[in-house]
């Protein structure tokens, strides 16, 4: 049957590559000399000028196989056109490009827009308004954010903030469906990009700051009715760990682990939800996916490992059920959410192919995982930390400093790092030329003050009082480095002063782009670390950035600029923070796009069709 | 156990080996001071009253250096009885700092205006459970208990089981009890801390390590679900209108502000202390806790009727 | 304006007796008149248009530091801290420390505004907290510096048997000035709407 699957799958990629006006060109993902030797599988192998999903293929890369912008071009990017959609939340998602249009998901209220990449100044297409409940905006723990939409199957998926998902008909905006997974009231919120595999649409839900309990729902992409949800807390039954699962440690095998682990029923509001990102590899068959915190965040009020929070899951997409599990912060005293992207790679090791996950976790720690059974290849600090002392490799459980536990009652001074740990949700990339994963990163250290906390239904179910401040060896906010995944090893870095809340584009010409918080949106040699260009935008950046081929054959790099979230909880009061934004800029060699010629003699009359005076809907 | 049922706060009778040695030493120091008093006493009556020869006679100065030995002799045996009472003390002090065994289990006591929150600890979480007002302990076995304080300093004293502890917020102390024999023991904050700082009794329960157990799996199963259809309705007023401040584990709520009722019918006293826990003080306690404990945190909910009878019938079913 | 009228009538009824503006007294009562007239203070009207009823009623714990102690306390117990951040400085929710309240900073819009929630995610305290502890929480947030005073402070009457020596005196003239006022700014505001 997997076998079978696989088949299907290898199809589908060979027709979408026929399809495709722009093959992928030979050898774009070829390693450089010099590389470490870790390659990926760039499935579903979508045409190299598009980016249908967030993280632009299922092993979660965002590498792209354009190389038409490269290290000796990228210094002539300039602005081609900008895009406002006036929303004052942070923007925390990537734009995607299908078949000649552009598909943008806004913040709340989550307004989903189409525009004509063939046309100048891309007009909009259409305009869907969901009107999701604004009783969400309070719920939700970090800004009303949205992470982003996929495109599936002529489809355009996305969540919305009130707890619903819905998929439009990419090519008019009409919905298709539109299923709600939970009640705002409570606290449950959906913030995360939908991930879709083959028919099967995977959402989570966000709140582990509510007291939410964790829960990975399927939904079909066809009518959006459930198939299975997959809790992180509760019994096996509920947790799917069935006759399928294989514990990676003896400490991860036993009866009904998701409520062994608690005092007695607090699992039930126990948290450990997912609202980060799904990576899914076709020969395995297996989704991989993260937990955040437990709740309360105060972990006094929950003794216990607390499984399955701030864990990771290998689960069957068809039927969910879990292949294994391994936490990476048992009993997770500091708010280290498992959440953060699980890049799949592949490399030879000890004369071995392996598959391999790698998971650069909020705890600091940079996970190589074997992606078939859940065991730590490696797992070596990323940044300067100082709540662990290392990793067990018999267990894989960090040792932890007690020097750094939390008390109820007493301030913990310098505990590195913050609760939103060395790196949050911001997705790192791959590029299979250079074998390296990149990754913008922060050091920020707290002072932790405990305190118990009630636990009443739609609110914060929380209890942690922080202090922050800049650490580590460089004292800066922000870093973005590259990563030796096989080494555990920093290649190169570069400090900022801002935070580093971007996430990262790679690509074919060697460019890794990233950018800060305070509005810098930077190209960067992927080999050397060099700072190639540089531009500075509306707003702070923690949108993603992307990159595409227009329909004019020419490649774009397109990012929004729309600072928010949790870099505006944790440094918004800092001098020379900038002000909210909602922009997308894309840019292009010397600014060129469709129309552009010199005066408006290209726009006059080629507006949208019908005119767009005000919002449609 | 006579002395302890006619003055429960006693602090002459003990029953356990933190309080014990304290006793011993009190009474031996007690009965030194008395000899040595009554020593001095005598010497100083003998002085007065001997009278020396010849009160006519020429007063002929005693030679220089004269008596001292008897200064020696005195310091001598003064400071005997005072490094005895020191090493006594020293002794007694080393014995209750910490128990002989490894302690049976760690509670953790939280003083709060104006009652007691108890934290049943564990390594293993399904142990883990909290309570109020009553420490459980199981006969003969020393059991670790950590103390701290949520709002002001109180202190925490069961005077037949070990000596005062200080609630300080922000710190955590430590002591330990043990009780050699069953019973109820009961204890009192002894710092004063605010208006009702006089209703604030704690009582610490010590049963037979089979009882202790089966309270402790009683204590830690959550609350069932109430069946009959007033107990449901009390379940809707009290989530409403309760549920803030209170944990009933089962009902899906948890306040921490005031103590967890979850099993609010196993305990002997409500409001710590204040009233016997029987329906008719229950009753007037969530009626007006006002009137009983004024400026106690717990506010008149203001319920009609029906609404108290309903949650009254609610909160009998957690026992 | 019905509305209105009979917030103005039971104003007036309310009668001269002053909270205790002292230690909180043991018999505080959680009324329902003082409910009642807050009810009748219309929600979600911007601030400014609030009418002078809403601006005009004070709170019945002013100026009393036990009141804004515990109202502290219910501030952090009651998770409002982990939503709009300590000291009232702002985070998932408003921060409440500045001169930007988004439904009105008078004492009784702030009771409002916790008696019955607000439509971006504030949940709604009335039911689970009594009127003298939401009370309490507005004296907490009015000693945050950022809360408008009333403009002719009236104390909702909660019963107190014991006359204030803090609080301002309210007699009987000075009730119907206010139901004169306030019906003047009725009408204004039913011409305005």
């Amino acid at each position: 049957m997997r076998a079978g699957l696989a088949i299907v799958f290898a199809f589908a990629a060979l027709v979408a590559c026929g399809r495709a006006s722009h093959r992928t060109p030979p050898g774009a993902s070829a390693p450089l000399p010099g590389a470490t030797g870790a390659s990926a599988n760039l499935a579903p192998n979508d045409p190299p000028g598009e980016w249908r999903r967030q993280a632009r293929d299922y092993a979660n890369t965002r590498f792209s196989p354009l190389d038409r912008i490269n290290t000796t071009n990228v210094s002539r990017l300039k602005v081609a056109w900008t895009f406002s959609d006036s929303t004052p939340f942070g923007h925390e998602a990537a734009p995607l490009v299908v078949g000649g249009t552009m598909f943008i998901v806004t913040p709340f209220p989550n307004v989903a827009y189409a525009l004509d990449l063939a046309k100048p100044g891309a007009p909009i297409k259409w305009t869907y308004q969901p009107h999701p409940a604004p009783i969400a905006i309070g719920k939700a723990c970090c800004d009303a954010v949205n992470r982003g939409p996929t495109w599936a199957d002529g489809k355009l998926v996305f969540s919305l903030l009130d707890g619903e998902a819905m998929a439009l008909d990419a090519a008019t905006g009409k919905p298709v469906w539109r299923v709600r997974l939970g009640d705002p009231a409570t606290g449950m919120t959906i913030t995360m990009s939908p991930f879709v595999v083959g028919k099967t649409v995977l959402v989570g839900d966000s709140g582990g700051e509510m007291g939410v309990r964790g829960v990975l729902t399927a939904l079909d992409l066809e009518t959006g009715k459930e198939l299975w949800r997959g809790y992180s807390t509760g019994s096996d039954a509920d947790v799917k760990i069935g006759s399928y699962y294989r514990a990676p440690y003896p400490w991860l095998a036993g009866k009904d682990l998701g409520v062994s682990s608690w005092p007695s029923g607090a699992w039930a509001r126990g948290g450990g939800t997912v609202w980060g990102w799904v990576s899914y590899d076709p020969a395995l068959n297996l989704i991989y996916y993260g937990t955040s915190n437990p709740s309360p965040r105060v972990p006094a009020q929950r003794l216990g490992d607390n499984l399955w929070a701030s864990a990771v899951f290998a689960r069957d997409p068809r039927t969910g059920a879990a292949k294994w599990a391994f936490q990476f912060t048992p009993h997770d005293e500091w708010d280290y959410d498992g959440v953060n992207e699980n890049i799949l790679i592949d490399a030879t090791l000890g004369g071995r192919l392996r598959r391999l996950l790698v998971h650069l976790d909020r705890n600091g720690f940079g996970y190589t995982l074997d992606r078939t059974t859940g065991r730590i290849v490696l797992a070596k600090p990323f940044a300067d930390i100082n709540w662990a002392t290392g990793i067990d490799p018999a267990t894989g459980r960090p040792i932890v400093n007690p020097a750094k536990e939390a008390i109820v009652g007493e301030e913990v001074q310098d505990i590195c790092p913050t609760h939103i740990g060395s790196k949050d949700w911001q997705p790192s990339a791959f590029s299979p030329r250079t074998g390296l994963v990149y990754a913008d990163i922060f050091n920020i250290c707290m002072d932790l003050t405990d305190h118990r906390v009630a636990y009443i239904p739609g609110t914060p179910y929380d209890g942690m009082e922080l202090k922050f401040h800049s650490g580590g060896h460089t004292n800066r906010w922000g870093e973005f480095i590259a990563w030796n995944p096989l080494t555990g090893r920093r290649v190169w870095s570069i400090p900022e002063n801002f935070m580093t809340m971007s996430g990262v584009l790679a690509t074919a010409g060697d460019l890794v782009f990233y950018g800060t918080t305070d509005g810098w949106f930077r190209a960067v040699d992927a080999r050397t670390g060099k700072v190639l260009w540089s531009q500075k935008l509306g707003s702070g950046i923690t949108a993603q950035p992307m990159t595409y081929l227009g329909p004019d054959g020419r490649q774009y790099i397109a990012i929004i600029a729309g600072v928010g979230g949790v870099a505006s909880q944790v440094m918004g009061a800092k001098n020379g923070f900038p002000p909210r934004g909602g922009t997308l800029y894309v840019f292009s060699i010397d600014g060129l796009s469709p129309g552009s010629v010199a005066g408006m003699a290209e726009t006059q009359g080629a507006g949208a069709p019908g005119g767009h005076y005000g919002a449609p809907d | 156990m006579s002395a302890l049922t006619r003055t429960p706060m006693t602090y002459l009778a003990t029953a356990g080996p933190h309080a014990d040695p304290a006793t011993a030493l009190t009474w031996g120091l007690l009965w030194l001071s008395v000899f040595v008093t009554v020593v001095v006493g005598g010497l100083v009556l003998a002085g007065v009253l001997v009278r020396r020869a010849r009160p006519g006679a020429s007063p002929a100065l005693a030679p220089e250096g004269g008596g001292t030995a008897w200064i020696t002799i005195g310091l001598a045996l003064t400071g005997l009885a005072l490094a005895a009472s020191l090493f006594w003390t020293l002794d007694v002090l080393a014995e209750v700092n910490s128990p002989r065994a490894a302690p049976a289990l760690t509670v953790q006591v939280v003083g709060h205006q104006w009652w007691w929150e108890v934290h049943y600890l564990s390594k293993d979480p399904a142990q883990v459970f909290d309570t109020a007002n009553e420490i459980h302990i199981p006969v003969g076995q020393p059991v670790l208990v950590e103390v701290t304080g949520a709002d002001v300093i109180h202190s925490f004293w069961i005077p037949a089981l070990a000596g005062k502890t200080d609630t300080i917020p922000g710190r955590m102390n430590l002591t330990w009890l043990q009780a050699d024999k069953a019973g109820v023991y009961r204890g009192q904050c002894t710092e004063y801390c605010g208006a009702q700082h006089a209703h604030m009794a704690v009582f610490a329960i010590a049963d037979s390590p089979a009882r202790f157990t089966a309270w402790r799996a009683a204590q830690i199963a959550p609350a069932p679900a109430p069946a009959t259809a007033q107990a449901k309705a009390g379940e809707v007023v009290f989530l409403a209108r309760c549920a803030v401040c209170h944990t009933v584990r089962g009902a899906g709520v948890g306040g921490v502000a005031g103590p967890d009722l979850t099993h609010l019918m196993s305990r002997r006293t409500l409001a710590a202390g204040a009233l016997p826990n029987d329906p008719g003080s229950l009753g007037g306690w969530v009626a007006d806790p006002q009137a009983i404990k004024p400026e106690a945190k717990m506010p008149a909910a203001n319920l009609s009727g029906p609404e108290l009878q309903a949650l009254l019938a609610y909160l009998e079913t957690l026992t | 304006m019905r509305a209105m009228l009979a917030l103005v009538v039971s104003l007036a009824l309310a009668g001269c007796q002053r909270p205790s503006g002292g230690a909180a007294s043991p018999t505080l009562p959680t009324d329902a008149p003082a409910e009642a007239q807050l009810h009748a203070i219309p929600l979600g009207v911007p601030p400014g248009q609030a009418g002078a009823l809403g601006e005009q009623i004070g709170n019945p714990y002013e100026g009393d530091a036990v009141a804004v102690a515990d109202g502290k306390a219910l501030f952090s117990s009651m998770n409002c801290v982990y939503c709009h951040g300590a000291g009232g400085s702002g985070l998932i929710g408003p921060a409440l420390n500045g001169r930007g309240w988004r439904y009105g900073g008078a004492p009784a819009q702030l009771y409002n505004s916790i008696h019955d929630g607000r439509p971006q995610g504030m949940p709604a305290w009335g039911s689970r907290l009594p009127p003298d502890q939401i009370w309490k929480l507005v004296a907490y947030l009015e000693s945050l510096g950022g809360a408008s005073s009333p403009a002719t402070p009236k104390m909702v009457d909660l019963g107190g048997p014991e006359p204030s020596t803090t609080g301002p005196q309210v007699n009987a003239q000075s009730q119907t000035d206010t139901a004169n006022q306030a019906r003047v700014a009725g009408n204004a505001h039913a011409r305005g709407g």
